[in-house]
């Protein structure tokens, strides 16, 4: 069986094919979205997801989120004593994903189909793939988020001939697709994105708001602190959604801040990102070669196109109102889960071929000669070009600029400038060469992409046919497979929650999380019924338990809808 | 006619459409792993793109404009709105608001004129407006704009074209190596043919005296002040023609051969062959001190 996961920013999904239909995955508190959050309590044991994210405000230094974003580079996390690459933190929750999925279909589970952004890159993949196998999954096939999208929008729509574009806004990133569908077959027509742009950053803007209205700077370096903020300006940017206005006051040392927006204040405010959502969608139009008006739909994909803001603007640009019917937390998930149905070649799928396009240019460093004589080097001369078809093999040949050279150097790019130090380098291979004439003694440089977005270089020698391949030079952001079989070790020997007592604990860590909000009577109140709560769990009564633990929710849930009880509200 | 390899690759004769193309290509596909076979699949790909190309092309006359690279500035293009995006409909449906091609115009005719004065600064706020403006307006607004822009810089019809060029390639990704493919004929050539010349420019050793002598025909400053800089402009006119357009309309530029040509007959004795270079009169020296030192012995 090969499981569907959406590997998001802010929260994680995991959904099966089953029954020929993508079917989600509830966690062990009965809900499809898992936080991508880990963190470690006082006993040194692991707690993912809702009860993690719970914690990220009372205790930021043994809690880690929004770890997605640094995928595929060399960023550290340390959580209390121990350190963490983003890889391990994201095999964390892919294994609790692993295990709601296997305790809802009654059997193991090693193979997954993932999802990243369409715009990560080699890197970004790679570390996706290696925290599959740290999580002990085989990752079968790593799919692009937009693509997914498309693919669960297409079940939907049935066999109609029509093309489509996927806006998807996730927590942290921003991925635009055009896609073709006809005859049972899904074609990605062109794909374009921004790796830093997510509805994180939206609520970063209202958080920001509150230093600009009270909270001295010092205030920043108060990790607590900026934990309760950055909660306080998520639900002011929902709020916003909803009610087209919102505010909240918060203090810290005694500097008190409120902050009070409504919708067209935030949208102004919002101005440089949403004029930052343009130039991948003039992009993907453009390599697609399809005008904004010959699109039948728009598909909203990703928890921040809820944003009414997101919603008007998509509205906006395309002169039509967005698709409705799927929901854009889950529809990524969805498509994973089709895709795993296609690789199982179920038959209900039988009829449908799914096709992607690398979305950047891949290509190398050159030396041109200029038109008066001499040389410029710093050139990038593309081989893959963006928006083509994968999988794909492209062949270019190289000279060496000088006939005594002995070693020819074949540096790898992504990106689309026309020097090479406004692109990415990915790596570089050296291979030696005879010397003699430079036309004699070219190399072949062939760049192959596969359908998983994965990048293999090969460079061999005309002369003496001697074949090398790309090796990512030190930047340790690639870990080897042994280092993957070393931090597997360590992974296995970390001590996770059990499932089954997941759920009172989350209610703990929102209980101890309200206690440190809320003041007078309303702060004595959860005391106490935390401390009744751990008497009770004390029992090892599951009866009883599961009694008192549906009366603390509630209670907490009115305590917590209460405005006169309103966190941070002196009575 | 015989069927191309295209479409007998497809199973299909001269006489398919699109349809039948991309029916055909829909079964071969659904045969292909696309994982396991890659060559397989590269090769229905390259026919399938072809056949796409073919299909779509026949009936209807289309003339690839061959792109412009040589060293003289495209011609101004008489009817821009044409040349848009190239999907653009010839005959745009009436209606009552204005088409992308209005509005794309019109924004640019306000941002030429509110260039006029004001430094690099002033010129990228005004950029970024009135792109923001474009985009709320019409999808294909902003397309038209750049083209008109691109025309303009190329046939002078705007001020301060070396700062707009400056602060357009940061705002519309005109370093982007593929935005220039979408872009129409000329435009992306013209670009690029720019950018060469302007770092030929700045690798070359006689660079700043040929943007010295530059900004003298821009100021307009009496030329017998320095006899050098005449030669030294002309050369950079003929040597960089696409980067001096930028800073040069066409009346200033024609202004200034005329009184090249028409230069005081002292000042044309003093030709390039006036300056000797050091080789030679190193070489020469050496010569000399030679001899002495032989006539010594």
């Amino acid at each position: 069986m090969i499981v569907g996961i959406d590997l998001g920013t802010t929260n994680s999904l995991v959904a099966v094919w089953k029954d020929g239909g993508p079917r989600l995955v509830p966690n062990a508190l009965g809900s499809f979205l898992t936080p991508s959050c880990v963190g470690f309590d006082t006993d040194g044991r692991v707690l993912i997801g809702e009860v993690a994210r719970e914690r990220l405000q009372t205790h930021p230094h043994l809690t880690a989120a929004l770890f997605k974003r640094y995928m595929g580079s060399a960023r550290i996390v340390r959580l209390g004593d121990r350190d963490f690459r983003p890889e391990e933190l994201s095999a964390l929750v892919l294994r609790a994903l692993k295990e709601d999925a296997e305790a809802f279909l009654g059997e193991p589970i090693t193979e997954a189909v993932i999802t990243v952004p369409a715009y990560f890159s080699d890197a970004q993949r790679k570390a996706t793939r290696a925290a599959g196998e740290l999580a002990g999954l085989k990752v079968e096939r790593l799919l692009n988020e937009p693509t997914a999208a498309a693919l669960a929008y297409g079940m939907h729509e049935g066999q109609r001939e029509t093309q489509f574009l996927v806006f998807d806004l996730g927590g942290g990133t921003f991925d635009v697709s055009i896609l073709e569908m006809f005859d049972g077959v899904m074609e990605v027509r062109a794909s374009a994105g921004d790796n830093m742009l997510g509805g994180e950053d939206f609520a970063t803007l209202i958080a920001d708001l509150a230093f600009s209205t009270g909270i001295p700077d010092e205030a920043r370096a108060d990790a607590v602190f900026m934990q309760r903020l950055g909660a306080r300006a998520e639900a002011a940017k929902r709020e916003l959604s909803a009610q087209g206005k919102a505010s909240f006051e918060i203090s810290w040392q005694g500097s008190q801040a409120s902050v009070e927006l409504d919708a067209d204040a935030f949208e102004k405010l919002a101005e440089p990102l949403l004029n930052r959502l343009w130039r991948p969608i003039e992009r993907a139009l453009r390599d697609a070669r399809i005008r904004a008006a010959d699109l039948d739909n728009v598909v909203l994909a990703g928890g921040a196109t809820r944003m009414s803001m997101i919603r008007a603007l998509a509205t906006r640009m395309f002169g039509r109102f967005p698709a409705v019917g799927l929901n854009p937390d889950e529809v990524v998930a969805l498509g994973a889960a089709v895709q795993a149905g296609l690789k199982m070649k179920d038959k209900a799928l039988d009829e449908t071929v799914m096709t992607d396009v690398c979305p950047y240019t891949l290509g190398t460093e050159v030396v041109r000669a200029l038109e008066q004589g001499g040389m410029a080097e710093g050139y990038y001369a593309p081989i893959i070009e963006r928006n083509t078809v994968v999988p794909v093999s492209r062949v270019q040949r190289f000279h060496p600029v000088h006939p005594q050279q002995r070693k020819i150097a074949i540096g790898v790019y992504q990106g689309e400038s026309r020097m090479v130090r406004d692109n990415i380098r990915l790596g570089e291979v050296s291979v030696p060469i005879e010397p003699g004439p430079a036309h004699e003694g070219g190399v072949d440089v062939r760049f192959t992409y596969d359908v998983n977005g994965l990048l293999e270089v090969e460079v061999s020698v005309v002369a003496t046919g001697e074949i090398q391949r790309l090796v990512i030079e030190s930047g340790q952001a690639h870990m080897s497979d042994e280092e993957i079989a070393r931090r597997l070790a360590a992974l296995a020997a970390l001590k996770i929650h059990p499932r089954d007592t997941l759920e009172n604990r989350t209610l703990l860590a929102r209980a101890e999380r309200m206690y440190e909000q809320l003041l007078g009577t309303a702060r004595d109140h959860v005391g106490q019924m935390i401390a009744h709560f751990e008497q009770v769990l004390a029992s090892q009564d599951p009866r009883l338990i599961a009694r008192d633990a549906v009366q603390f929710r509630d209670a907490l849930k009115a305590i917590e809808s209460d405005s006169y009880f309103a966190p941070d509200r002196i009575d | 006619m015989t069927t191309p390899w295209f479409l007998s690759h497809l199973g299909l004769d001269a006489s398919a459409g699109e349809r039948e193309v991309k029916r055909a290509y829909a079964q071969q596909l659904k045969a292909i792993d696309q994982a396991t076979d890659p060559v397989a699949f590269d090769r229905l790909r390259q026919a399938y793109e072809v056949a796409r190309g073919f299909v779509a092309d026949n009936g209807q006359p289309t003339a690839p404009t061959a792109l412009d690279t040589g060293n003289t500035p495209p011609a101004p293009r008489s009817e821009p709105q044409q040349a848009v995006d190239g999907h653009q409909p010839p005959v745009q449906e009436a209606s009552h608001l204005d088409t992308p091609t209005t509005l794309g115009r019109r924004a640019l005719d306000r941002f030429c004129y509110r260039v006029h004065g004001g430094d690099d600064a002033d010129i990228a706020r005004e950029l970024a407006a009135s792109l923001a403006d474009l985009r709320l307006q019409h999808p294909g607004a902003k397309a038209v704009f750049e083209e008109g822009l691109i025309e303009r810089l190329a046939v002078g019809g705007m001020r301060q074209r070396a700062a707009v060029f400056r602060v357009a390639m940061d705002q519309l990704g005109w370093n982007d190596l593929s935005h220039f493919r979408g872009l129409g004929a000329g435009g992306g050539a013209w670009i690029e043919a720019v950018e060469r010349q302007r770092h030929t420019l700045s690798q070359s050793w006689d660079g700043p005296r040929l943007m010295v002598a530059l900004e003298a025909i821009v100021r307009g400053s009496p030329m017998h002040d320095h006899l050098d800089t005449w030669h030294a402009a002309n050369e950079a006119l003929s040597r960089y023609p696409q980067l001096m357009a930028l800073y040069l309309t066409p009346e200033q530029a024609a202004e200034w051969a005329r009184q090249y040509t028409r230069r005081p007959r002292a000042e044309a004795s003093a030709g390039p062959g006036h300056r000797i270079g050091w080789l030679p009169l190193a070489i020469l020296t050496v010569m000399i001190l030679g001899m002495i030192i032989r006539a010594f012995e």
